[in-house]
């Protein structure tokens, strides 16, 4: 019981400190990027938190931006789960970041960090040690016996610190980091007479640094082009790692970049296949998926229950589920051309889910295959994409349609005016049955029809599908017409939306440009036009196959160079220095 | 040459078009390959009450174990009860019965009640119901109607309703060859035993349609009857068949209770059966059942004294003579049953064989 209070206290008083050095971190890094938009044109900076600011559209240098990039409640998990195994997973949720250029990966180099997330920080770290330094776990995640399970072990304790901490800090611990570490296992096992307990703490600490929390990207001189910057070794490592796997480098790749493989074509051509083989790659492209798909709006998604009594709690989580299972399937497991995911009858069935689509199903997950001529066909006419993207009482041609727009073609759709009149749209004349009656006033208004008639027509080929997704042939008795006509190719229902989609260029351009800014963690809006143009050409080179298309990235000098672009102005330059020192 | 192939691209688009509808259509029913399944969510007892009791019950209701305790065995001055003369004599009587009742029992008297017509006759014992259907079978009604544990309000009856989330009294109905849910002059109904619990709805109050239930053809075979039957205006009414149906009380004992002769009666709708499910009750099924069940503790919540209530429905028993003493021992009786429409799974098959994906008309 003493010991338990003494343990208590210790941590508490630990994880103040810690996050107090987090804090004053976090907050100047983040006073950086909220300065960033703002800067003046100044030399490159050779710390992430020093170069953090988008530059235009005209600019003709190679590379990409350094970024400093929260880590995701999933990166975390994933990395946790390499390090000491999936049973280590304590519960991790981390607040929203603000989309950027269509993603939240982007949108996390630009996110600050607020005292509640900290405490969250604190609650994961703390949770993690303690669940690897307990009883039923430390005898095979701690690599070496204490000479005393009551005492200090320098020896012990270090050689678990700067293993646990070089994949965590995803690079060498520094000699006086490491001791730093062992000193406070060191201190904290003495006075609880605990050496697991004293190294908890220690790790902990480590778990709540801002270089385990953030991703801090270094560059360094590139022998290959005199007077540019390239990432430093781990800092590609780190970018590839959390671009492929979701999670950070596991120890082949941080040996790559001890031996400088990760700097050679060959050697980051070997690395590269490597990472595109495994089967962590799936991680990878779930999280990709999710971000662009925008699948996070599942976590607080709803319908009106009276409406749609199908749709339940849990079949909200089995359509964001089954939309990245299919996604993962068609083109990591069968490699199929990316295009195909708007077309494919294969997908897969819950139990909750089946019911929702009326189909009979099996316990558990299974493989799923809608027959030909069925009007399910493709990632549009699954309840995730349908079901987000309508409204919790009734369907949304206006939604889906700026939707398919904004996040799959990559053409933002401007918001509506501060002033528009819905009185026309919301008429409750019972005569007016079905949608494409109802937003047929888009159209005729001409403020409205600028905007609608990109998005209308093209939501309305997904008519067939109510709001949570369920197939309809009627709405309110009425035939619901699903025709339509989308940059000059007609439809007639959604399967011909399909195809249509299928082969429509700004499909794939889309996707490579959204693949680029995730991998890179910037807008692709800096990237010249004719490099993004060429990204294009190897795509499609690859059958618009996603693993050549990350290859492409990837080995590209884009992804491992560093862009020259606007640096900080005076004011926030002075302010970068403590918060880049702290940072690493 | 271009208005052939005009018309040959009309003709294309319009089999194009018809297909997707087809297939949609099918995708969309819930009757596939012929057949259409119902997983039992709501059962109670059909049992016709009036607000005060006095039409069927003028003497009054029945009281329970506790207080025909106290009548057996008042409290008098001077007067010592052994256990074995009362606890273990009560005890006795609840497991094995005495023949003659101690205690006067009231039995419904109104010939009112529901549930369905079991012989297709109308006899001199047959009830009547309250929209004035006569021939209904329903001699449960007599021995229960003044038991308030089956009355309507009774705590109890929430509590038998709640049986049938139990995962071991999940009750299948699968409806084969079976071309409309409005008529058909020859369908099947099979009854089996389902493995899968049942869900709710987004609503949380009601129940989810279309789910899948595995059906139990290893274990729970004796569940398994088969029911000759017609679907007229949307109603679906079987032949007689004998059938078990499983009844076990959450984690305690498992006694099944035999129903024979017995029929269903359900209207159907692509979302829901209800309606009755009837037969003859083998009395002393229920009895095991319901002593093995149910604690004399609970069934004094609903004033049920189960060795009174054997006696009676021994009374009215109408059917199964025993052969010995020539005694019935099975009772007319209707379970009210509400059923949500579920996709069965057969063991036997995978689940696209089982799915319209392969099989669409």
């Amino acid at each position: 019981m003493r010991l338990f209070q003494t343990n208590k206290i210790h941590f508490a008083s630990r994880a103040t400190n810690s996050v107090s050095k987090f804090a004053i971190a976090i907050a100047t890094a983040a006073v950086l990027v909220s300065c960033s938009d703002t800067t003046a044109p100044t030399a490159p900076s050779k710390t992430s938190a020093a170069a953090v600011s988008p530059a235009t559209d005209t600019a003709e240098t190679d590379g990409s931006p350094l970024r400093l990039r929260l880590v995701t409640a999933e990166q975390l998990h994933n990395t946790l789960a390499y390090i000491f195994g999936p049973n280590i997973s304590p519960p991790v949720a981390f607040a929203p970041v603000t989309r950027t250029d269509g993603l939240l990966g982007v949108g996390r180099s630009f996110a600050g960090v607020t005292p509640s997330q900290l405490e969250l920080y604190q609650k994961t770290a703390a949770t993690a040690a303690l669940e690897v330094v307990n009883e039923s776990n430390r005898h095979f995640l701690v690599p070496c016996t204490p000479k005393s399970e009551e005492a200090s072990d320098d020896a012990c304790a270090s050689t678990f610190l700067a293993s646990v901490g070089r994949l965590v800090y995803r690079r060498p611990l520094e000699a006086d980091r490491l001791a730093q570490y062992v000193g406070e296992a060191r201190d904290a096992s003495a006075r609880l007479k605990d050496f697991y307990a004293g190294l908890g703490i220690a790790l902990e600490g480590m778990l709540l640094s801002p270089r385990v929390m953030m991703v801090s990207e270094r560059s360094e001189p590139d022998p290959a082009n005199p007077g540019k910057e390239r990432l430093d070794a781990y800092s590609l490592a780190s970018r590839l790692s959390f671009f492929l796997w979701n999670a950070a480098p596991d120890d082949l790749l941080l040996k790559a970049a001890a031996s400088g493989e990760l700097h050679t074509q060959k050697g980051l051509a070997r690395t590269v296949d490597r990472m595109l083989a495994s089967d962590r790659i799936a991680s990878g492209v779930r999280a990709f998926f999710d971000d662009m798909l925008m699948l996070e709006d599942f976590n607080n998604l709803s319908k009106d229950a009276q409406i749609y009594p199908q749709f339940t709690g849990v079949a909200v989580v089995d359509a964001r589920e089954q939309t990245l299972r299919m996604v993962v399937d068609q083109l990591v497991t069968k490699n199929k051309d990316y295009r195909d995911i708007f077309t494919t009858r294969e997908t897969f069935l819950s139990p909750s889910l089946a019911a929702l689509y009326r189909l009979p199903s099996t316990p558990g997950w299974v493989a799923y295959e809608f027959p030909e001529g069925s009007p399910r066909m493709g990632i549009l006419t699954q309840a995730a994409f349908l079901a987000a993207h309508s409204h919790p009482g009734r369907s949304s041609p206006t939604l889906r349609g700026k939707a398919l727009r904004e996040i799959l073609l990559c053409q933002p759709v401007p918001r509506p005016p501060a002033n528009v009149d819905f009185s026309a749209l919301e008429n409750p004349d019972p005569n007016i049955r079905t949608q494409r009656e109802r937003v047929s006033f888009h159209l005729k208004n001409p403020v409205c029809a600028g905007c609608h008639k990109v998005t209308d027509p093209m939501g309305l080929a997904l008519e067939n599908f109510d709001a949570a997704g369920q197939y309809r042939e009627t709405e309110k008795g009425a035939k619901i017409d699903a025709s339509g006509s989308m940059d000059g190719k007609d439809f007639t229902d959604i399967r011909q939306l399909a195809l249509v989609l299928h082969d429509h260029p700004a499909v794939t351009q889309c996707l490579a440009r959204r693949v680029y800014s995730y991998g890179t963690g910037s807008p692709s809006n800096i990237v010249p036009r004719t490099e993004m143009a060429a990204l294009y050409k190897q795509f499609e080179a690859g059958g618009y196959r996603l693993r050549p298309l990350l290859r492409t990235i990837t080995l590209s000098k884009a992804f491992s160079t560093v862009r020259e672009e606007q640096a900080p102005t005076k004011t926030a330059a002075a302010s970068v220095s403590p918060a880049a020192a702290s940072v690493q | 040459m271009t208005i052939r192939y005009s018309v040959f691209g009309a003709a294309l688009l319009s089999a194009t078009c018809l297909s997707v509808v087809s297939a949609a259509k099918a995708a969309d029913s819930p009757i596939r390959n012929r057949s259409i399944g119902y997983v039992m969510t709501t059962e109670y007892r059909a049992i016709w009450d009036t607000p005060d009791g006095k039409k069927e019950c003028p003497g009054g209701l029945n009281e329970g174990p506790r207080e025909q305790f106290k009548v057996l065995y008042p409290e008098k001055p001077g007067v010592k009860y052994s256990i074995v003369d009362t606890q273990l004599e009560r005890e006795g009587d609840i497991w094995w019965p005495k023949k003659e009742e101690r205690i006067p029992y009231q039995y419904s008297i109104a010939n009112t009640s529901i549930g369905i017509n079991l012989d297709d006759k109308v006899g001199p014992n047959d009830m009547t119901s309250p929209e004035g259907e006569k021939g209904i079978d329903n001699q449960l009604q007599r021995a229960w109607g003044c038991v308030p544990n089956y009355r309507s309000g009774s705590y109890n009856l929430g509590a038998f309703n709640n049986w049938r989330k139990y995962l071991y009294n999940i009750v299948l109905i699968e409806i084969t060859d079976v071309d409309s849910l409005e008529n058909d002059d020859d369908v099947t109904l099979t009854t089996y035993r389902g493995l899968d619990r049942t869900m709710n709805d987004a609503t949380g109050k009601q129940y989810l349609v279309g789910t899948t239930q595995r059906t139990d053809e290893r274990w729970g075979k004796r569940f398994i009857s088969k029911f000759k039957g017609k679907i007229k205006n949307g109603m679906l009414t079987t032949e007689s068949a004998d059938y078990f149906l499983p009844s076990a009380s959450g984690s305690s004992s498992v006694i099944d209770v035999r129903y024979y002769k017995s029929r269903w009666q359900l209207a159907l709708t692509p979302d829901h059966a209800e309606g009755f499910m009837g037969g003859y009750m083998d009395v002393d099924d229920w009895q095991i059942s319901s002593n093995s069940t149910r604690s004399t503790h609970h069934q004094a919540y609903g004033a049920a004294s189960t060795a009174s209530i054997y006696r009676a429905m021994r009374k009215m028993a109408d059917a199964k003579p025993d052969a010995i003493d020539g005694e019935n021992r099975a009772i007319s009786t209707a379970l009210r049953v509400r059923l949500t429409q579920a996709f069965i799974q057969h063991p036997e098959k995978s689940v696209s064989e089982n799915s319209s994906a392969k099989k669409a008309d």
